[in-house]
């Protein structure tokens, strides 16, 4: 058995140990304490799946119900396989990208990282809450002090502002629980869920929902998503796009479809309708954008949208998919921001109309863009695809109106294919004749990446298997 | 055993000052540094003998279940921030150490005092202590402030005095204890006076308007004590009465008080999001934080108090922290927020220690400002007031807001990683920043007496 503590403590070790590198200049190099910390996790989370996770508890202050305990639940798996894989793509990457202040960018890293992955498996909501928090702040500094010079630090106000006003709603949400049943370690709140009221239980789950809809986010919403997106340096924007919106998702999964069973179907008609208005409203907003990373960061919201419709259908098969789509989203995503960034290191611009003709000098990067972007639009064999099937199938026996959001997939297709068709294709332009094809820790970068995709797209029951308890 | 109580050792303190320097003088002899010492000495002592042996209980002043840990964490910080104010180089008159005392002295009564005129002489000694304190500190504005809160103060223990008068209209008695009957009208009026007497010490709108300029014009380490043991002493007096004392149960008072709250951290949020000097946006963030703590004590159940007394607790210690950290770049001449960039330059520490006592106050966890905002949401859901609570997120957004802009969108944090420069350290400044770290290391450890 594997203590989940050790997830936790394996990270906090590395930060410790780059703190000490300030002091001890004999340590081994930043770079090589963080990536190492990274795979021990992930030779860890291996080995638990072999021999099954152990929870963990100790006990801070019983008056308040404020206890350390960690103890995995019905959907932490997939979620483990995304936190402590998709961060050692990104770190490949961030160690190329990020030229200043490098070992306190990696200390902010690890802080995502480690909190992120304890979102996941804390049974205690105090402990889920401080760190919701933790991942909000650390995200906050990455985007303001190493994203653009003149509009990060506005952009993660902004961002801070808006997923603060969730973060409180959602603390609202836990102590009302709290109030009625007197605790907040996770189990005893399900067992419990027949002594609220039922206009707590409406206020909590509204609550809720505003929560889910900044994080995720959903159409109301979404003022913060393109500034933090846009501003962040491109690895802050991949952990943003591929951890932080997740934990929306997460939440919606563990609290709205696992404790709000009941409202969640009452209210599934409408969800669903927002989710399909949300989707076709940003299908349409990406397809006029020009810069690579805006369209990007709309795709990453329409995505999220569908996320959106699979869950609130509430039904098992859909909120699977929803699962599914999660994980290979969160790989697919952080790759294509990738292919943009190096888009925008070799060309100087962002803008696809000024590009053209890459394939004939980039025929390695030309490769996993399109291999991103089929993934992206759901090929099948390619991870996006049975999770979206899961989700149409789901949903559409609730409600058939979610099929229109197929018609977003038909304009991300057409937005897609513009994109790769000015990009890659057609006369090479002058300017870009001496550009050479991506380096070896790039392609490494792609390659993680692709095998994840690859894997989850053939044998989508590996994820699958693990959701038994939906 | 029965006198090893932290008043009498105060009380005695005191004397023995008055006595030490009497004796100097005589002497002529010139050595300050020794009555200094002392003060520390007794102010140390005081904090141990609260731990052990708990406070004075005789006939107007009594403990009640929290006092012990309340006059604990007023001890603790005034230890603290005496020995901060200590460790600067310049001259002290006795004067100093004397009004500290007695203020130190006041707002421990306060909060034992178990009967109207016995908290109304408290708070006496604690204001009259206080407006020293301001003033003696000769620099810049320091008159203006301390006539401002001289004559406020004044008036607020005029109209205090009128509130008991009535109240003791009412009941015939003014022991806390006895207070049960008593008739409607002058109860209502006596509540509403006495509202605003203590109002006044504890800085609600609309009796808050002392405050920014006092808290500007005097020095920041007296700041540091005026904004946070001296205003927990006036929160812990209304905690008294209200709870205690008066049989509060009307709509009207609840009504009153809850208005009163919710004006205080509305009005005081928007306000700290206009200001340019970093001494006012944090004047007015103490103000909007004793906004929060009077909401709770406004929906007057027991886990409301408990979460009051919890987070006078949470933000005394992180004001104090903030304050003082700020003494030291005030010092250097940082005074608008777009030269906060520089407060690295003067210490990292200390702009270490004000970013998380910032986090502290802004609610961030895992500080103990969160698990204090945590107790006050419960205690209001647990009440009913759920429209008020979202209301308060509102408040809590401008205020997330004006704490970022007060470290100008992260340039502290900025040239905590970036600044390499070594900058020569001296003895007081390694003190002071010992201090910090002492204090912010409780921000952490606090949970446990959640």
């Amino acid at each position: 058995m594997i203590n989940l503590i050790l997830l936790l403590v394996v990270p906090a070790i590395g930060i410790l140990f780059l703190i000490l590198k300030k002091f001890y200049d004999k340590l081994p190099s930043s770079e090589i304490i963080v990536l190492s910390a990274m795979v021990v996790n992930a030779i860890l989370f291996v080995l638990g799946l072999i021999f099954g996770f152990s929870g963990f508890n100790v006990n801070i202050n019983p008056s308040i119900s404020f206890s350390f305990s960690l103890q995995e639940n019905f959907i932490t798996i997939p979620f483990l396989l995304l936190a402590v894989t998709v961060p050692i793509g990104i770190f490949l990457f961030a160690t190329k990208e990020i030229k200043q202040s490098k070992v306190i960018f990696y200390l902010f890293y690890l802080l995502v990282y480690v909190s992120v992955i304890s979102v996941f498996v804390s049974s205690n909501l105090i402990v889920f809450f401080i760190f919701w928090e933790v991942a909000v702040l650390s995200l906050f500094f990455i985007t303001g002090l190493w994203g653009d010079h003149e509009k990060g630090k506005r952009a993660a106000m902004k961002f801070l502002v808006f997923t603060q006003f969730g973060s409180l709603t959602l603390l609202a949400v836990f102590i009302l629980l709290f109030l009625y049943t007197g605790s907040f370690n996770f189990s005893v709140i399900a067992s419990k869920m027949s002594l609220l009221p039922s206009y707590i239980e409406y206020i909590s789950f509204f609550l809720l929902l505003i929560t889910v809809m900044i994080k995720m986010p959903i159409f109301p919403f979404h003022g913060w998503l393109l500034d933090s997106y846009y501003y962040s340096p491109s690895s802050g924007t991949m952990l943003l796009s591929s951890a932080l919106s997740k934990l929306g998702g997460f939440a919606f999964i563990l609290f709205g479809f696992g404790l709000f069973r009941n409202l969640l179907f009452d209210f599934r008609l409408p969800l669903i309708a927002l989710g399909v208005f949300t989707a076709i409203y940003i299908a349409f907003t990406a397809s006029g954008q020009k810069d690579l990373k805006k369209l990007l960061s709309y795709s990453s919201m329409f995505y999220m949208s569908l996320v959106f419709i699979g869950i609130s259908s509430g039904i098992s098969l859909a909120v699977a998919g929803s699962v599914l789509l999660m994980i290979s989203h969160g790989f697919i995503i952080t790759m294509l921001f990738g292919v943009s960034y190096i888009l925008m290191q070799k060309t100087g611009t962002n803008e696809t109309e000024k590009m053209g003709g890459l394939m004939s000098r980039m025929p390695l990067l030309s490769f996993f863009f399109i291999f991103g972007i089929f993934a992206s639009l759901g090929v099948p064999g390619l991870s996006n695809f049975p999770g979206e099937l899961l989700i149409f199938i789901g949903s559409y026996g609730v409600a058939g109106i979610s099929l229109i959001a197929i018609f977003g997939i038909m304009l991300s297709t057409n937005y897609y294919l513009r994109v790769i068709k000015q990009s890659l294709f057609g006369q090479l332009k002058k300017t870009f004749a001496g550009l050479t094809d991506i380096s070896k820790n790039e392609l490494l970068f792609m390659v993680f990446l692709s095998f994840f995709i690859l894997l989850l797209g053939l044998f989508p029951s590996l994820i699958l298997n693990t959701l038994g308890g939906l | 055993m029965e006198y090893l109580n932290p008043q009498y050792i105060l009380f005695a303190g005191i004397l023995l000052l008055i006595l030490v320097d009497f004796l100097r003088h005589s002497l002529k002899s010139n050595k300050k540094a020794i009555l200094h010492y002392l003060t520390a000495v007794f102010l140390g002592l005081a904090l141990v003998f609260d731990v052990i042996y708990g406070n004075m209980n005789i006939n107007l002043f009594s403990e009640v279940q929290y006092s012990q840990f309340v006059t604990g964490f007023m001890l603790f910080l005034s230890f603290f921030i005496y020995l901060f104010i200590i460790s600067d180089k310049n001259e002290h008159s006795v004067a100093i150490d004397i009004s500290y005392l007695s203020a130190v002295l006041g707002s421990t009564l306060v909060v034992l005092s178990s009967n109207l005129i016995s908290m109304f002489i408290s708070i006496e000694i604690l204001s009259i202590s206080t407006y020293a304190l301001v003033y003696m500190y000769k620099s810049g504005n320091a008159l203006e402030g301390a006539v401002k809160y001289l004559s406020t103060g004044v008036i607020s223990m005029v109209i205090l005095i009128f509130g008991i008068s009535l109240i003791y209209a009412g009941a015939g008695t003014l022991s806390f204890s006895s207070l049960h009957v008593i008739s409607y009208l002058p109860f209502i009026a006596g509540v509403a006076i006495v509202i605003a007497g203590l109002g006044f010490k504890s800085t609600l709108v609309p009796f808050h308007m002392w405050a920014p300029d006092t808290y500007e014009a005097s020095k920041s380490s007296v700041t540091a004590f005026i904004s946070s043991v001296s205003k927990a002493a006036g929160l812990i007096a209304m905690i008294r009465i209200f709870f205690f004392a008066l049989p509060v149960s009307s709509l009207f008072v609840t009504a009153l008080f809850l208005s009163i709250a919710l004006i205080t951290i509305f009005l005081s949020s928007f306000l700290a999001s206009v200001q340019d000097r970093i001494k006012r946006i944090l004047a007015y963030s103490s103000i909007s934080q004793a906004g929060f703590a009077f909401i709770s004590i406004a929906v007057l159940t027991t886990r409301g108090i408990n979460a009051a007394v919890f987070y006078i607790f949470a933000f005394a210690v992180a004001d104090a922290i903030v304050f003082l950290a700020y003494d030291m770049f005030e010092n250097k001449k940082i005074i608008y927020k777009k030269e906060s960039d520089s407060m690295t330059q003067v210490s990292r520490i200390g702009a270490a220690a004000f970013f998380i006592g910032i986090l502290s106050l802004a609610g961030f966890p895992p500080t103990i400002g969160f698990f204090g905002k945590l107790l006050i949401f419960y205690a209001l859901f647990s009440s009913g007031y759920f429209a008020l609570v979202i209301l308060t997120f509102f408040a809590l957004l401008v205020s997330t807001f004006y704490y970022f802009n007060i470290l100008s969108e992260m340039h502290i944090i900025d040239k905590i990683i970036k600044s390499k420069k070594q900058v020569p350290i001296k003895k007081e400044q390694r003190i002071k920043e010992v201090i910090l770290i002492i204090l912010t290391l409780f921000l952490f450890i606090g949970v446990i007496f959640a």
